[in-house]
């Protein structure tokens, strides 16, 4: 929990890794960012089925590692599901990952992070 | 003591849960709106249309962008305890006191709303009274304008310290922006509502083509409008408080184990010490 405040306060940003319907729903919202051109990097990812899960790696891997402009990365429960293990080691205080429901992939309680540590907690 | 302490910490703990288990249930709630107002605007586009990446805007810019708050807490025992009492009583997701260590918020905040108290600024100081057209319009602009002129002087922490509160409880001014039809553009017609003067530089701004709806076309179908509804509230006060949530109940769980530790300490020291007595 001790982050410094150059940790978070250049993180305005909200990442996407979806599939269509989540993106664009979320980018409607107006979350959408793309930097300047030079680099023109993009705060989110559209996931279809061909989209290779070293993709969906490297975009996790930008978005929580490489980039400091983002607080929060939302991820459909079933594309975190292909990069588990990434996530589940990922213990930096920001950004924070949280995953939501998919169109196809109602929300599973079993796999939510937060609800794993409360049944850690009381020692199930 | 020890052991109430620690009740006390896992009754808070599991307010949090139950605020964090229904931020969930909306958010699902909202995610279905969405995806099935997208499918009815899929259903009802022109063949071969269909509503997703190819028309992205390769150019676009976030309307909405996070304010991170984060701010160290120096309290002595009594007070956190005291502090945990009235969280419990009255159930205040607002205050995310975590009790060691950092409190961390996340609010989203559009930008497009400084533009109400930055024209009452100019407005109020050109010597404008103009009266208030708009009964749920701010009621202390002028304070809130003169606070955030201020804070692009200061550190980020207090600006997000502003905003964080506004965007958890919402203000009149979220309130009208979380509305559909009436986004980003809207407030900008607000401006021009309270100064006519104002009504140049407001349609002059780049904001007004920066509502995504338009990648869509100029004439977006309704029930993509809809889909945004679902969107923007999800965004704006579903998920800032589910990304906090977590936060908080991370450092109550550090909380927890640190308070049972010290107690399984502390009784190990009580039962060594009637043996070394005897």
């Amino acid at each position: 929990m001790a982050a410094s405040q150059s940790d978070y306060k250049d993180r305005q940003f909200l990442a996407v890794i979806g599939d269509e319907d989540s993106v664009t729903g979320l980018l409607l919202a107006g979350i959408g960012h793309v930097t300047s051109p030079p680099d023109s990097q993009k705060n989110f990812l559209v996931v279809d089925g061909k989209t290779e899960t070293s993709a969906i790696e490297a975009a996790f891997e930008s978005f929580t590692t490489q980039r400091k402009d983002i607080g929060i990365v939302l991820i459909n429960q079933h594309i975190a599901d292909k990069i588990r293990y990434r996530i589940d080691t990922y213990t930096a205080a920001f950004p924070t990952i949280l995953e939501i429901p998919s169109k196809e992939h109602p929300y599973d309680p079993e796999k939510d992070s937060v609800l794993r540590r409360v049944r850690r907690l009381f020692g199930e | 003591m020890d052991q109430d302490h620690i009740d006390g910490l896992l009754e808070r703990y599991l307010h949090l849960l139950h605020d964090y288990t229904s931020l969930r249930e909306e958010l699902a709630a909202l995610q279905t709106g969405m995806y099935q107002s997208i499918a009815r605007a899929n259903f009802a586009a022109e063949r071969g249309v269909r509503f997703g990446q190819d028309y992205y805007d390769d150019r676009m810019q976030a309307s909405r962008r996070l304010a991170i708050s984060c701010k160290s807490q120096d309290q002595d025992h009594a007070q956190a305890q005291a502090q945990v009492q009235d969280l419990s009583e009255s159930q205040n997701e607002k205050n995310l006191a975590v009790l060691s260590g950092m409190i961390t918020s996340f609010a989203v905040v559009n930008p497009a709303a400084v533009c109400v108290p930055a024209s009452t600024v100019e407005d109020s100081e050109a010597g404008v009274e103009a009266p208030n057209p708009n009964p749920n319009h701010n009621p202390h602009p002028r304070s809130e304008a003169e606070a955030e002129d201020e804070s692009v002087e200061q550190t980020a922490s207090k600006s997000t310290n502003i905003e964080a509160p506004r965007a958890q409880t919402p203000s009149p001014q979220t309130d009208i922006d979380a509305q559909p039809g009436r986004s980003t553009r809207a407030t900008v017609g607000e401006c021009t509502d309270s100064s006519p003067s104002m009504a140049k530089k407001g349609t002059a701004t780049p904001q007004k083509s920066n509502d995504p709806l338009r990648w869509f076309g100029i004439l977006s179908p309704m029930p993509l409008r809809e889909a945004q509804i679902h969107s923007i509230r999800a965004v704006e006060h579903v998920i800032p408080r589910l990304a906090s949530l977590d936060i908080e109940m991370e450092a109550v769980e550090i909380e927890v184990r640190r308070a049972r530790k010290r107690l399984a300490k502390a009784e190990a020291a009580a039962s060594k010490l009637p043996q070394q007595s005897g």
